[in-house]
């Protein structure tokens, strides 16, 4: 079965693995018969069928996260060959060998809980601290009767009432909200550490998203506004676009982070024209 | 603090999302318990347009949806639930627009539709491949300040599992024993009541294109705890899957809506790619019922064509590699040269992000996939004087067990057969939503006869009883939780020769036969025989392989079989009843309930004229 009419090479993996989030980081590498063409995931699955590492006795198999297998869920998020892919959507030929192995690694900004999960929760508790709000919830909730009968009768706003939307803020609040979650954007960034540091992109893109949003009020775009200028702001951005290079989703990263340095820029000039 | 206030929702999915925000305006407490946190719920094809009649349309639009929706042989019930849920859906709309659902407009900011297959007028409104995780996070932004008003408590319990439902000696549902996926601790949790928004089981099927964790876990803890089943050997086919890849990954209506064509070499042996096959020599798989229908059959009728030319008539792709005649066919958009809406590219963009094939430059193989399960935990619902469904009542979206809702996927409530794009979502939100209001009046009755009884308290007797009521519940959770400990603690110590994975793998190749999704014939007597046989190995000698005592992943891998294998059981049986069946169709209700370990399966005609 696992000879097929062109022969292949194994595939050697070498996957960092902890038991205990607290435990020093081992690699056990894994020689595995499978397609290049196969994704990360896959390959994790083929070890998990037989985890046994290049000369040793079986362990217990390595453990990662998945579940959507198609890019949406962004929770398979890993670091492959150094950079944070999704392993449900990138294929083992696509990732640079180091030593002639695909080298396997739980993303680097978030606290390990075992092989290659991680603790994505952290990441959002830091993104409230560092006082990158949350996108505004604008609209008081719409009164309506919320019985399984109401064709006509409701007191939600008709659709004419509604702000009208550019088809262009449209699209790109659309493209901003393709993002997953990831995480992979904080992991590429130089300038996002534990310890503060910036918030990353993916703060700005909600931020930049929820100010594209024509139901914000114009006291929460002034305070989506203003807190790009705080610390973990914006101009803590070191310019080294990781994150767009790596972006599983395509966000237009680039697109938040320049209109985020526009609005930062004049709100200092205003400032310091107005003192 | 009594428990009757306090309302246990599990899953954070659409479903979930919009029940627990209903459950917190209505003023009740919520335990909001799931695998995920709501945005790791997202699966982006599982649903990516919301189909509802036009505000401009008026009553006679929601005719119109309700007559492309209906299928011959539903009862009463059914029909006036599925009336209402379609006449709510124009409001729905509104109110996801409201929440900052980019939903389609056109530069005057007026809402746009679009068509989808099986649909005879415009009624979809779509953000694209991104509908349900933005119909997800605005929900989820909405529950948050909802729970920051005060009125009522939120709790959130990400990355918990349900293990057990729990009934007390009176037979009402008394909460749910649930446990940490990280710290692995087991714990019960009180409620006054319980909603399972927890989803389908389609990721059972090796042919599913759902997401890894559709295994219907909460479902199967419904089933032991007493609860009866329906339909469930239902499935909702997705016509056009990618095949090659660890999933069939489920292609939008948006692309078959957008003209895309469906074919297969007329040459069985013809091993010429795809796009070198000359369209003389092409034979197209839906082009003749869509030309019948006057417009695209629906997506289930596609599958249904499909599966009839890939595993009966000997259509497919001939492999080259391996010298075999592969049972798929070719979706194409070639010909289209890159005249897209937005929409359509969005999905062909996507595709190529997860599978790196451009759709617009060759044709990609495709066949059916199981796409989400149709069945699910029996719901009732109630009708009024005029026969259409009761305005409120405590009786929509109630399992057999008193307390125990479902809605969503969980449940097999409004679309019991084929289910049209767009209808998906419109279920678990509306579903959620209406479950959410008969829980609330539910939980009023409970509070008022619980205040009566504090009333009437110098009737020793009463205050007694009450005591005793509240004193079951206690004690059949205390039960659940040492049982779930102890069976935990088995789990973990268990050796033997089989391993999740392979006897998943197993379970998934012997279900699709059932479906029609395989070559071979299903045999019914053979494949109850051969599920049962995985169920049991699920269950004596499938090893966790894993004995971490934090973030354990092996033993709930091991649950989770044990749960799907007795869905999976459930389903075979269901097929089974319904095989004598001579109009072999949805006018017959199957019904499964568990005693013991085994099924007791019961028929119900659904008529015209049926009351309850």
């Amino acid at each position: 079965m696992t000879k097929k009419a062109a022969p292949t090479k194994p595939i050697l993996c070498r996957v960092t693995r902890r038991d205990h989030a607290k435990d020093p980081p081992r690699t056990e590498t894994f020689e595995v018969d499978i397609t290049p063409e196969a994704t990360l995931h896959q390959l994790l699955a083929a070890i998990a069928r037989n985890p046994t590492p290049r000369g040793g006795i079986r362990v217990v198999a390595p453990a990662w996260d998945a579940d959507c297998l198609e890019g949406s869920c962004g929770g398979c998020a890993i670091r492959a060959g150094g950079r944070a892919v999704l392993a449900c959507a990138t294929r083992i030929d696509e990732v640079e060998k180091r030593r002639g192995a695909i080298v396997l690694e739980p993303l680097g900004v978030f606290p390990v809980v075992r092989d290659l999960i991680v603790d994505h929760a952290v990441r959002d508790r830091d993104i409230d601290a560092t006082s990158i709000p949350q996108p505004p919830i604008v609209p008081p909730r719409a009164k309506t009767t919320l019985t399984p009968h109401n064709e006509g009768g409701t007191d939600a706003k008709p659709d004419a009432k509604a702000p009208p939307t550019s088809s262009i803020a449209q699209w790109e609040r659309m493209a901003l909200g393709a993002c997953i979650a990831c995480g992979a954007c904080l992991d590429a960034c130089p300038e996002v550490r534990g310890d503060g540091g910036f918030v990353g992109a993916e703060a700005i893109v909600k931020n930049r998203r929820a100010h594209a949003d024509p139901r914000t009020s114009p006291t929460d775009r002034g305070a989506l506004d203003a807190a790009l200028s705080r610390p973990g702001g914006i101009s803590e951005c070191g310019h080294a676009q990781n994150c767009i290079e790596v972006c599983p989703a395509d966000v237009p990263i680039a697109l938040a982070l320049s209109d985020a340095a526009r609005v930062a820029t004049s709100r200092f000039l205003l400032g310091w024209l107005k003192r | 603090m009594s428990a009757t206030s306090r309302v246990v929702v599990v899953g954070a999915g659409t479903t979930g999302l919009a029940a627990a925000r209903e459950l917190l305006a209505r003023g009740l407490d919520v335990d909001l318990v799931s695998l995920a946190p709501p945005r790791r719920s997202v699966v982006a094809s599982s649903a990516d347009a919301i189909a509802a009649a036009r505000p401009d349309e008026g009553p006679e639009g929601i005719a119109a949806h309700f007559a492309d929706s209906r299928r011959p042989g539903a009862g009463a019930i059914e029909d006036a639930a599925l009336r209402a849920l379609l006449a709510s859906a124009p409001d729905l709309i509104l109110r996801l627009d409201a929440l900052g659902v980019p939903l389609s407009r056109d530069e005057t900011g007026a809402s746009v539709r679009r068509r989808g297959s099986g649909h005879r007028r415009d009624r979809l409104a779509t953000a694209g491949p991104q509908t349900r995780r933005a119909v997800v996070e605005a929900l989820d932004r909405a529950l948050t300040v909802e729970a920051r008003s005060g009125r009522s408590h939120l709790r959130r319990l990400e990355g918990w599992e349900v293990v057990a439902i729990v009934v007390d000696d009176r037979h009402d549902c008394a909460g749910v024993v649930a446990q940490d996926l990280r710290s692995m601790e087991i714990h019960a949790i009180a409620a006054g009541a319980v909603l399972l928004a927890s989803g389908g089981f389609a990721a059972a099927w090796s042919t599913s294109s759902a997401a890894q964790g559709a295994l219907g876990t909460a479902t199967a803890a419904a089933l032991r705890a007493g609860a009866v089943l329906a339909d469930v050997d239902a499935v909702e086919l997705a016509p056009l899957a990618l095949v090659g890849f660890a999933k069939r990954h489920a292609i939008s209506d948006a692309l078959r809506t957008a003209g895309a064509r469906v074919w297969a070499p007329k040459d069985p042996t013809d091993v010429r790619r795809g796009r070198d096959v000359p369209s003389k020599e092409r034979r197209d798989l839906l082009g003749d019922i869509d030309r019948e229908a006057e417009g695209l059959v629906a997506p289930a009728e596609a599958a249904r064509a499909l599966m009839r030319a890939l595993y009966r008539d000997g259509v497919g792709v001939f492999d080259d590699k391996h010298g075999v005649l592969e049972p798929c066919a070719y979706i194409d958009l070639v010909h289209l040269g890159g005249a897209l809406l937005p929409e359509a590219r969005a999905e062909v963009t996507r595709i190529a992000s997860i599978t790196g094939i451009d759709l617009l430059a060759q044709p990609a193989r495709i066949a059916p996939a199981v796409h989400a399960t149709l069945g699910g935990l029996d719901v009732r619902f109630e009708l009024g004087a005029g026969g259409e469904l009761a305005v409120e009542s405590e009786i929509h979206h109630s399992t057999s067990i008193p307390g125990l809702y479902a809605a969503g996927g969980a449940a097999c409530a409004y679309h019991w057969v084929d289910r049209l794009p767009g209808q998906r979502l419109l279920t678990s939100l509306r579903g959620g939503e209406i479950a959410a209001a008969s829980i609330a009046l539910r939980c009023a009755r409970e509070a008022a006869t619980e205040a009566e009884a504090e009333a009437e308290a110098e009737a020793e007797a009463e205050a007694e009883a009450e005591a005793e009521s509240e004193g079951s519940m206690l004690v059949a959770l205390r039960a659940a939780e040492t049982a779930a400990r102890k069976d935990y603690g088995l789990l973990l110590a268990r050796r033997g020769d089989d391993a999740a994975r392979p006897l998943r793998d197993e379970l998934g190749a012997a279900l699709d036969t059932l479906v029609g999704l395989s070559v071979d014939p299903p045999e019914l007597g053979q494949l109850e025989s051969d599920i049962a046989t995985i169920a049991a190995r699920a269950s004596a000698t499938c090893d966790p392989q894993d004995g971490a005592t934090s973030a354990n992943r092996g033993a709930p891998a091991v649950r989770r079989l044990e749960a799907v294998s007795l869905l999976a059981r459930a389903v075979t049986a269901s097929a089974r009843a319904r095989q004598g069946d001579n109009n072999d169709g949805p006018s017959c209700k199957v019904l499964i309930r568990l005693e013991g370990d085994n099924l007791i399966v019961s028929r119900e005609v659904r008529n015209e004229d049926e009351a309850r």
